[in-house]
C-alpha cells in the first residue's frame, strides 16, 4: 500500500505538472485583421498619406465684399458652368445707391437739354440782332442820303437851315442806332459762347455721373458670385440670411472640376529626394486597401510645406514637413469622393 | 541489496514520510516561488501578446510597453517604405484615467487600433463583434480587472457608458484578455477615438505594427527598418524580451524571489541534509551488519544514493503536482503563476542536487563505519 502510493503520488504530480506547463505554454493566436490592411504593392516604394481633391485643386468661393447672403442658386453636387450664378450678397444699398446715381445722370441730361435750348435762343438772338443792324443800316443809309440832297439844296438855300439840322440830327440818330445794334449782337454772342461752355460743363459732369453709375453698377454686379469654371459644387457652407466675410474661416461654396479628379500625396521630406518625376503611383481607399486606383502622374511640387495634422487640432505644432507629389485619375467604377483620404504607394523604381 | 535499501527507507514509516514531505514541501516552495517570478515576469510582457502582431516599431529608446515615448505621423509612411515591410498600422498604448458613472477614477490601458483593419484587436470576444468599434463612442473592454470599472465591483455588460477625457465611451463588446503586471483593465477602440480619449499631447504615434513581406524573415525586415528609419523595431518575442527585461533590471521582484529561492534551497539542504543524517545514524547497525556481511563499501554508498535519488523523485513529482495545482487553482484569479518547462528541469536538478549533496554526509559515516559497531550497545 506505502509501495503503490509511493510510486502513484508522484506519477500523478508529475502527470498534473507536465499538464499545467503545457495548458500554460499555449498562446492564443493574434487576431486577424478585420479588413486588409493597405499594401505596398510594388518592390520598392514610397509610402504617403493623400487626400483626393478637384482637378486643378477645390475652389473656395468667397464674397469680394462681406455682407449678407439673401439667395443660394445652387445646392451640392450641382454641375454648373461658367459663370453661372452661385450665391447672392445682400445689394439693397448698392441698389439705392445706384438709383441715386441713375436720378443724378438724369438730371445732367436735363441740364445738356437745357444749354442746348439756350444756345438756339442766342442763336435766335444773334440773328435777330444781326437783322436788327442791317435794318439800322438801310436807315442810316437813307438818312445819308437824305442829309447829303439837303445839303446840296441848303447850299442853294432852297430849304431853309432848321430843316438841315434836322436831317444832320436824323443821320446821327441812326448812326448812334446801328452802334446799339452792334453792341447787342457782340453780347448776344458772348451770351451765346457763355451757354456752350455750360452745355460742355453739363456734357462733362454726365459723363462723371456716367462713370460713377457704371462704377456701382460693376459693385452691385460683384454681389451677385458666379462660378469662376465649369464644375461641381462640393460644398455649400451658407445659409440664407448668414453673414459672409471676404476671408471666411469655411468656404461658403466649395467648387471644383470632378470630371478628374487629383490625389496630393504627403512625402516626409526624408524621402523626398527618393521620388523620380513621373513614376507610377496607387492609391488605396483609407479603410478598403482592396480598392486600387492607378495614378498618373501630374508634378511635384516644387515647395516643402509643413505637414497638415489629420488630427484636426488647429493649435497642434508642426514637427515635419511634406513634400507634395499630386497625381491625376479620372473616377474609378467605384464611389470615391473629393475630400477622402488615401494611401499612396509611389514606386520608387528598383 | 539495493532492494533492501529500498525497504530500509519505506521500512520506517515515520522517518520516511518526514524525508518524503520535507522534499515534497522544498519542491513545492521552489517551484511554487520560480512559477510567481515567471509569472510576474511574463505578465509584464502580456500587452504585447494581447496585441499580437510580426513586427513592432517605437522610438529606439523604448524601454518598455508601458513606456510611451511618441513619434511623429509621417513616420507611418516611412516604415511602409521600407523593402520588405507587408503593412504597417498605427497602435495607440496608453495609460489613461476613466471617470466612472459613480464619480470613481480608474486607471485603464487604453489601446488604439488601426480604424478599419484593427489589428491588434483581442482575438477571443466573450461578447459582442469587434466591428461594432465602427459606431461612434463604441469601445471593448477587457473581461479581465474590468470589475474594477463597474459600479460596486460587478463586471459592465455591453451598453454601459463612462467618461475618458471627459469623452463618452460605449461599451459594444467584452473580450478575454490577459492579466498583466499594472493590474489595470483593457479598453479598446479605434485609433482616431482613442487619441481623443487620451490627454492631448504634441505627437501621439507610440507604436507601429507591421509584418514582412512574402517570404521576406522577419528579422530581415526588421533590421531594414531600423536602417532605413532610425526607429527601433523589435519582433513580437523581442518586444516581450525588452519588456522583461526593463522589469528585471528596474524593479525588486528578482532580488526578492531570489532570496526566497535561496532561502528555499538552503532550507531544503538543512532538512533534508538533518533527516537523511537522522536516517543514516538509525540504520547504522543495519548499515555495520551489512558491512560485516562482506558487502562492499561502494555497494553500501549506490543503497544510500539510491535511496536518497528514490525519496528526491517521489518528493519532486509531489511537489511538483502540487505547486502545479496551486497554479491551477488560481488559474482565473489575480495569482500570477506560470511554470514553464525550464523551471521543472531546473528544480528537478536542485532537487537532485539537494538529496545527493545531503546523502555525502551519510556516505561519509558509512564509509568510515567500523562494522564492530553492530556488536556494540
Amino acid at each position: 500500500m506505502r509501495k503503490l502510493v509511493s510510486i502513484l503520488l508522484p506519477l500523478i504530480g508529475i502527470a498534473f505538472a507536465i499538464y499545467w506547463v503545457m495548458v500554460s505554454a499555449k498562446k492564443p493566436a493574434a487576431a486577424p485583421p478585420l479588413n486588409p490592411p493597405a499594401q505596398n504593392t510594388y518592390l520598392k516604394t514610397i509610402a504617403g498619406a493623400g487626400i483626393i481633391e478637384a482637378a486643378g485643386r477645390n475652389i473656395n468661393v468667397a464674397p469680394p465684399i462681406p455682407g449678407q447672403v439673401t439667395q443660394i442658386f445652387v445646392k451640392e453636387n450641382d454641375v454648373v458652368t461658367k459663370g453661372a450664378k452661385l450665391y447672392q450678397i445682400d445689394d439693397r444699398e448698392q441698389r439705392a445707391k445706384l438709383a441715386t446715381a441713375e436720378a443724378n445722370l438724369e438730371r445732367a441730361a436735363a441740364a445738356i437739354a437745357t444749354a442746348q435750348t439756350e444756345i438756339l435762343n442766342q442763336q435766335a438772338a444773334e440773328a435777330s440782332a444781326k437783322a436788327n443792324i442791317d435794318a439800322l443800316k438801310a436807315s442810316l443809309a437813307d438818312a445819308q442820303q437824305i442829309l447829303d440832297r439837303n445839303e446840296k439844296l441848303a447850299q442853294a438855300g432852297d430849304i431853309p437851315n432848321r430843316t438841315m439840322a434836322s436831317s444832320v440830327a436824323a443821320r446821327d440818330n441812326a448812326k448812334a442806332r446801328v452802334s446799339q445794334a452792334e453792341a447787342q449782337l457782340l453780347q448776344t454772342q458772348a451770351q451765346m459762347r457763355s451757354a456752350q461752355a455750360r452745355l460742355l460743363q453739363a456734357e462733362a459732369d454726365k459723363k462723371v455721373l456716367v462713370a460713377q453709375r457704371n462704377e456701382l453698377s460693376v459693385i452691385l454686379d460683384r454681389l451677385t458670385i458666379h462660378a469662376p469654371q465649369d464644375g461641381r459644387v462640393l460644398q455649400v457652407n451658407i445659409r440664407l440670411g448668414e453673414y459672409v466675410s471676404s476671408q471666411p474661416q469655411t468656404p461658403p461654396i466649395l467648387f471644383g472640376e470632378t470630371n478628374f479628379l487629383q490625389i496630393r500625396a504627403d512625402i516626409d521630406e526624408i524621402n523626398a529626394s527618393r521620388v523620380q518625376p513621373g513614376s507610377k503611383a496607387e492609391a488605396q481607399l483609407k479603410g478598403d486597401p482592396t480598392k486600387k486606383i492607378q495614378l498618373e502622374f501630374v508634378r511635384i511640387d516644387p515647395y516643402i510645406l509643413p505637414k497638415k495634422s489629420l488630427t484636426g487640432d488647429n493649435t497642434e505644432r508642426v514637427d515635419v514637413r511634406v513634400l507634395q507629389v499630386v497625381y491625376r485619375f479620372s473616377p474609378p467604377a467605384f464611389p470615391v469622393y473629393v475630400g477622402q483620404q488615401v494611401d499612396v504607394f509611389i514606386d520608387a523604381g528598383s | 541489496m539495493f532492494r533492501i535499501g529500498l525497504k530500509m527507507l519505506i521500512g520506517d514509516r515515520a522517518k520516511y514520510i518526514t524525508l518524503v514531505s520535507g522534499l515534497s514541501f522544498v519542491v513545492l516552495l521552489f517551484v511554487q516561488q520560480g512559477s510567481v517570478f515567471c509569472g510576474l515576469m511574463v505578465r509584464t510582457a502580456k500587452p504585447v501578446e494581447a496585441v499580437g502582431a510580426p513586427i513592432w516599431v517605437c522610438d529606439p529608446n523604448l524601454q518598455s510597453i508601458d513606456d510611451s515615448k511618441p513619434m511623429i505621423d509621417t513616420e507611418l509612411g516611412r516604415v511602409r517604405s521600407v523593402p520588405g515591410v507587408k503593412w504597417a498600422v498605427p497602435l495607440f498604448i496608453r495609460q489613461v484615467q476613466v471617470r466612472l458613472k459613480d464619480g470613481k477614477f480608474q486607471t485603464v490601458r487604453l489601446f488604439g487600433l488601426d480604424n478599419s483593419s484593427l489589428i491588434g484587436r483581442p482575438s477571443v470576444m466573450l461578447e459582442g463583434d469587434p466591428a461594432a468599434l465602427n459606431a461612434p463612442d463604441a469601445v471593448i473592454l477587457g473581461k479581465a480587472e474590468s470589475d474594477r470599472l463597474g459600479i460596486n465591483g460587478q463586471f459592465p455588460k455591453i451598453g454601459d457608458t463612462f467618461e475618458l477625457n471627459d469623452r463618452l465611451a460605449r461599451v459594444v463588446g467584452i473580450a478575454d484578455v490577459p492579466r498583466d503586471f499594472l493590474s489595470n483593465p483593457y479598453v479598446f477602440t479605434t485609433y482616431d477615438r482613442a487619441i481623443l480619449y487620451a490627454p492631448r499631447q504634441r505627437k501621439q504615434l507610440n507604436f507601429i505594427l507591421a509584418a514582412p513581406q512574402d517570404g521576406v524573415p522577419v528579422e530581415q525586415a526588421l533590421q531594414n527598418i531600423r536602417k532605413t528609419t532610425g526607429l527601433g523595431a523589435f519582433s513580437q518575442e523581442g518586444m516581450q524580451w525588452l519588456t522583461i527585461g526593463y522589469y528585471m533590471k528596474n524593479t525588486g521582484i528578482p532580488i526578492n524571489i531570489g532570496i526566497s529561492l535561496t532561502l528555499v534551497f538552503v532550507v531544503g539542504m538543512a532538512i533534508a541534509g538533518q533527516t537523511f543524517y537522522a536516517f543514516a545514524l538509525q540504520n547504522e547497525r543495519y548499515f555495520g551488519a551489512l558491512k560485516a556481511m562482506g558487502t562492499r563499501s561502494r555497494t553500501l554508498v549506490g543503497m544510500i544514493i539510491l535511496q536518497s535519488v528514490t525519496v528526491g523523485l517521489i518528493g519532486y513529482g509531489i511537489g511538483a503536482g502540487a505547486a502545479t495545482f496551486i497554479g491551477w487553482l488560481g488559474r482565473n484569479g489575480r495569482l500570477a503563476f506560470y511554470t514553464p518547462y525550464q523551471l521543472l528541469i531546473i528544480s528537478f536538478g536542485v532537487t537532485m542536487f539537494i538529496c545527493l549533496l545531503s546523502s555525502l554526509v551519510s556516505i561519509q559515516r558509512v564509509l568510515r563505519l567500523e562494522p564492530a559497531v553492530v556488536f556494540r550497545g
